[in-house]
């Protein structure tokens, strides 16, 4: 019985104090844990590959589920040799810019399409139209945030003048041809209005005629740039996807459509430096 | 209760955490998963909400440093930082901004099909500005498919840069020349650029991809010349990746 009341005392007082040093008889009564100074170290728990992280779920668009019980935890990774920090949504190498609390970047996903007809008379034609919204809601476990507060309510400006490096990703769906002969022209333009009341200008705009961007994944075009490009503040930003086909069409030659999986389809922006 | 700790602690169920641990080996404390299998768990660190409610700040912060406080950690869960405390001020523990970006050199490689896979030299060497803080390849092997894979660590944007110099057949050689990227071995992108013979040997491209990569993926990056053009040429290893990890 009174090795009973000891150990209760004794975990009492544990809980009570809340204060342990390791490596010496010297309580510090400024921490939790204090670990000795001096020349030996500490080693926090590894694990072998990121696979076998807590929280690891390979079906997540960023691998980790959710989980705010964990925030703060860290672990070291043997497959490439540094410590991760888990945020809440996944796990940061230490000594990089977490994703999701980088403060100078958005990354946007596709909140509205758009199609881009086509008719076939012989000679198939598709029609430059419009430009997807970039409106998505943020979602911190596809990386999709809004650091820079670009998105307004029913389009992007920025809103600290700079110089920014801008990326581009979009993929179109759809589009059969059946038998075509001709020249079908895939195009990605960036543009901006750098007043509200200036007109759209191109900054840069990639093909597969002159530019070869276009890789055929199952079906679907996939296409990529990346672009420098000074900004004032107010300047509008847009990307407009355009099909001009003067193929010869055997076949039926159905719209095109632009993919909103985030993972594929986005406008990004990074502030390299503010004026 | 304090000389209970004098010697190495191990947080474990299991008596040796390290087939190699022993009482040399400079370690304090072992906080080790009994095995990879039944669950990995990690070590939490303890956190406040904001930065404003770190200790020892605004009037409360020390006029002289507090030496039993250096190296305190805290997690700031507001921006998801881990917070290093030298007596006096806190900082970053952990982040380094311009750790951001990786550059490796290309080895040398020749093609008579128009398109090959390029060979990422993992060499360091930081006075050339080679370095991969990123560490896409760290631990990857330098021979065979590994060659040419840049793994990625952290689910995010990527900017990746290529600056590929070509030498082919005078006079016969393509002026549009470009590169592909591979997610996985997938093609994902091509860009294609009109050079110039700046030398009478060599083009030169120079061009950006915006890619979103998923950690554990790995990327490979192709040189192609236009279809129809030259499909014989080499690239020189005066060639160049530059990856930044944007987001």
């Amino acid at each position: 019985m009174k090795k009973i009341i000891l150990l209760v005392v004794l975990i009492f007082h544990y809980t009570l104090i809340a204060q342990v040093t390791i490596g010496s008889d010297i309580v510090s009564n400024r921490n939790i844990v204090k670990v000795q100074d001096g020349v030996k170290g500490v080693i926090l728990p590894y694990s072998n590959t990121h696979t076998a992280f807590p929280r690891y779920n390979a079906s997540a668009p960023d691998l980790f589920d959710d989980y705010a019980n964990l925030v703060g935890s860290l672990i070291y990774n043997k497959t490439d040799e540094q410590y991760y920090k888990y945020d809440g949504y996944a796990w940061n190498p230490a000594r990089q810019i977490q994703g999701i609390y980088q403060l100078r970047a958005s990354r946007l996903g596709i909140s509205a399409g758009i199609t881009i007809p086509c008719i076939s008379f012989g000679i198939g034609f598709c029609f430059a139209g419009g430009s997807p919204a970039y409106l998505a809601a943020d979602n911190r476990s596809q990386v999709l945030v809004d650091n820079l507060l670009l998105k307004n309510a029913s389009n992007v400006t920025v809103k600290t003048a700079g110089i920014y490096d801008v990326g581009v990703a979009l993929v179109f769906t759809g589009g059969s041809f059946g038998a075509v002969a001709g020249v079908t022209e895939f195009k990605l333009t960036l543009q901006v209005k750098y007043t509200p009341a200036s007109d759209w200008e191109t900054v840069v705009s990639k093909t597969n005629y002159s530019i070869v961007f276009i890789v055929d994944t199952q079906g679907n075009k996939t296409s990529s740039f990346a672009q420098t490009i000074s900004l004032p503040v107010g300047a509008e930003l847009r990307v407009v996807p355009a099909i001009s086909s003067t193929a010869i069409s055997g076949g039926a030659l159905a719209a095109y459509g632009t993919d909103t999986n985030s993972a594929s389809s986005y406008l990004a922006a990074r502030l390299i430096k503010a004026y | 209760m304090g000389s209970l700790y004098s010697a190495q602690v191990n947080f474990t169920n299991i008596p040796n955490p390290d087939s190699n641990a022993s009482g040399n080996d400079q370690v304090m404390m072992y906080i080790t998963n009994t095995n990879e299998a039944s669950g990995v768990k990690g070590f939490g660190l303890p956190a406040v909400d904001t930065e404003a409610l770190l200790p020892y700040t605004g009037g409360s912060a020390p006029v002289t440093a507090i030496e039993e406080l250096k190296g305190m950690l805290l997690f700031v869960k507001s921006t998801g930082q881990v917070m290093v405390f030298n007596g006096l001020v806190w900082s970053k523990a952990f982040e380094v901004e311009s750790d951001n970006i990786s550059r490796f050199q290309l080895n040398a490689v020749s093609t008579t099909t128009g398109s090959v896979l390029l060979p990422i030299n993992s060499l360091i060497d930081k006075p050339n500005f080679l370095a991969d803080p990123l560490k896409l390849k760290t631990n990857v092997a330098t021979s065979g498919a590994n060659l040419n894979r840049l793994y990625i660590r952290q689910t995010g944007l990527y900017r990746i840069n290529l600056n590929i110099t070509f030498t082919g057949p005078a006079g016969s050689f393509s002026s549009r020349l470009g590169a592909g990227l591979y997610v996985n071995d997938a093609q994902r992108f091509q860009l294609l650029e009109n050079t110039v013979n700046f030398d009478g040997t060599n083009r030169k491209i120079n061009l950006d991809f915006s890619v979103y990569a998923v950690q554990g993926q790995y990327i490979t990056l192709e040189a192609v010349s236009e279809v129809g053009g030259t499909t014989s040429y080499t690239v020189t290893n005066n060639s160049f990746v530059t990856i930044e990890k944007v987001l």
